[in-house]
């Protein structure tokens, strides 16, 4: 018996014999939003859309291009909404989070393919949960707002037949040894050649793509480290295999994401060094919770328990990564002490902790100087310091961007705010009359 | 609404930060401290070059790709973007 298998709680899988598999096509509604089952495979997802809007369902009142970073939702004849090509959307889901109609859907969902894994006793499913999952997951079970389920988010897993409840926790740690050693090569090398500064984060799903799509020029200030859940994939089928002992072609890997556009990272055709593809499917924290009613779990009343350690055991700066801010943190207490070779006596580093917007803040190492930073919430504010690093004006060493506001606590794949559902009945009207009289402009 | 919604972000993230100072929650808080973190670069372990050594520039680095002439092509069909 391996060290990983005997460390393991002797928590038994329910039988989901019982539990039906939704076909291929079914669209059902998931926390209150409509997802259309579908595992695309191997395709392209340059050429998917992973959100779309209903235009039966849109009253055109405008307010997803509102909160849309890239303009990639435009109004059509009738003066409903729809994305005007995969290429501008971001998959960041903000649209589909503010829509006061549930008009926005989701086109990608991999739920079925993960229940028919855990059905199969020849597959070795593997878990692995974003951070910020543990912050709101709870709220699909009546529990308040901000509760912390990490713990009950293991429990449910064990039960639901994950083999190993691996964590993107871990490999968030993981993350700050690899990029931060990066970030300090590139500070000793003067950010010269290939290898400029500032670095900027690279777990941002949205953001490596806006990046791709409108700044590609500033692809060489990007990390070239991997995301938590991108580095969980590899391992996992790489040292996690060898750990237990597992045939690397049985493991099958579920990135469990706040998220719509990690869908779109776990089918980029790179991610596959492991031998083979390394995420094998994406879901979000609300297709988590219709996975687990369908189950019929009490989630609320489950136990703590601990993820499997040897990936899966994290620490406090890797819980951080679910907030705008907690990357660079996270980092700048590694930084701290592998520049200075002292203790940093207080982990909390407050100036960097970002509720929106752009916040410059100057952290002082001894040894070192000032260490400049920048924590960007929202693709519109990336823009404005991307313009910056572009111009060559910028004199920070490490930016941090999450396209969501507020991070990734408040990704597209949470659960939405009833408040945002309950639209006021006067906006309702307002936007039943707009649509009417468009659609007459046009008939 | 629009107020509830901001206090919504705002209570998620706290219960981050809450998590991050609670010691049951998280012993260690430092990424560099962690057990499973120190026994991936041991030597002997399965990156024992260390952070950003070969076998971590393989498994956990990556590239990009510049996807900016789809954008150009739509631009140019008339399509207005905000970038």
């Amino acid at each position: 018996m391996t060290e990983e298998t005997r460390k393991r709680p002797a928590t038994r899988a329910m039988d989901l014999s019982g539990v039906r598999v939704d076909p291929p096509g079914a669209v059902r509604t998931m926390e209150g939003i409509r997802n259309t089952v579908y595992s695309p495979g191997a395709t392209d997802p340059n050429t998917l859309y992973f959100v779309e809007v209903d235009p039966a369902v849109c009253q055109g009142c405008g307010e997803c291009s509102h909160h849309c970073p890239t303009g990639a939702i435009q109004e059509t004849g009738d003066g409903t909404r729809h994305i005007v090509d995969p290429s501008v959307c971001m998959n960041c889901g903000q649209c589909l989070t503010h829509c006061p109609y549930g008009a926005v859907t989701e086109r990608v969902s991999y739920v079925s393919e993960v229940l028919e894994k855990l059905k199969d006793p020849d597959t070795v499913v593997v878990s692995m949960t974003a951070p910020a999952v543990r912050y709101a997951l709870g709220e699909c079970f009546g529990m308040p707002t901000g509760t912390w389920v990490g713990g009950k988010v293991h429990a449910v897993l064990r039960r639901l037949g994950f083999d190993y409840i691996w964590d993107n926790e871990w490999t968030a740690d993981v993350t700050i040894m690899e990029e931060g050693t990066e970030l300090l090569e590139r500070v000793k090398n003067g950010g010269k050649g290939d290898k400029p500064l500032p670095q900027f984060t690279s777990c941002c799903p949205g953001w490596i793509k806006f990046c791709e799509t409108f700044y590609p020029d500033l692809i060489p200030h990007l990390s070239t480290c991997k995301s938590p859940v991108a580095m969980l994939g590899p391992l996992a089928k790489t040292y996690g295999a060898q750990q237990t002992g597992t045939d690397p072609k049985k493991v099958y890997t579920v990135s469990i994401m706040p998220c719509i556009a990690k869908k779109y990272e776990g089918l980029r055709p790179e991610m596959a060094d492991s031998g083979r593809r390394d995420i094998d499917a994406t879901i979000n924290t609300r297709e988590l919770a219709y996975i687990i009613k369908k189950a019929g779990i009490s989630f609320a009343s489950l136990p703590d328990e601990e993820a499997d350690p040897i990936l899966g055991m994290a620490t406090g700066a890797a819980t951080l990564f679910g907030t705008s801010g907690g990357v660079m943190e996270a980092a700048l207490r590694f930084a701290y002490e592998a520049i200075s070779g002292k203790t940093l006596a207080d982990p909390s580093i407050k100036a960097v902790r970002t509720g929106k917007g752009i916040n410059k803040v100057s952290v002082d190492v001894p040894g070192f100087g000032p260490v400049r930073v920048a924590v960007v919430s929202g693709l519109q504010e990336a823009a404005r310091v991307c313009e910056e690093v572009r111009a060559g004006t910028s004199d920070l060493h490490f930016i941090e961007v999450m396209t969501c506001p507020g991070g990734c606590v408040n990704g597209g794949g949470q659960p939405v705010d009833d408040s945002i559902m309950e639209a006021s009945l006067f906006k309702k009207m307002m936007a039943t009359v707009n649509k009417r009289f468009n659609m007459r402009q046009v008939g | 609404s629009a107020a509830a919604v901001l206090e919504l972000l705002d209570i998620r993230q706290r219960a981050v930060y809450d998590a991050d100072a609670d010691p049951r929650k998280y012993a260690l808080r430092k990424s560099q401290d962690n057990p499973m973190v120190k026994a991936l670069y041991a030597r002997g372990g399965f990156l024992e070059e260390g952070p950003c050594g070969h076998r971590s520039h393989h498994l956990l680095h990556t590239t990009y790709e510049d996807r900016s002439a789809h954008i150009r092509a739509l631009k140019a069909k008339g399509i207005e973007l905000s970038f």
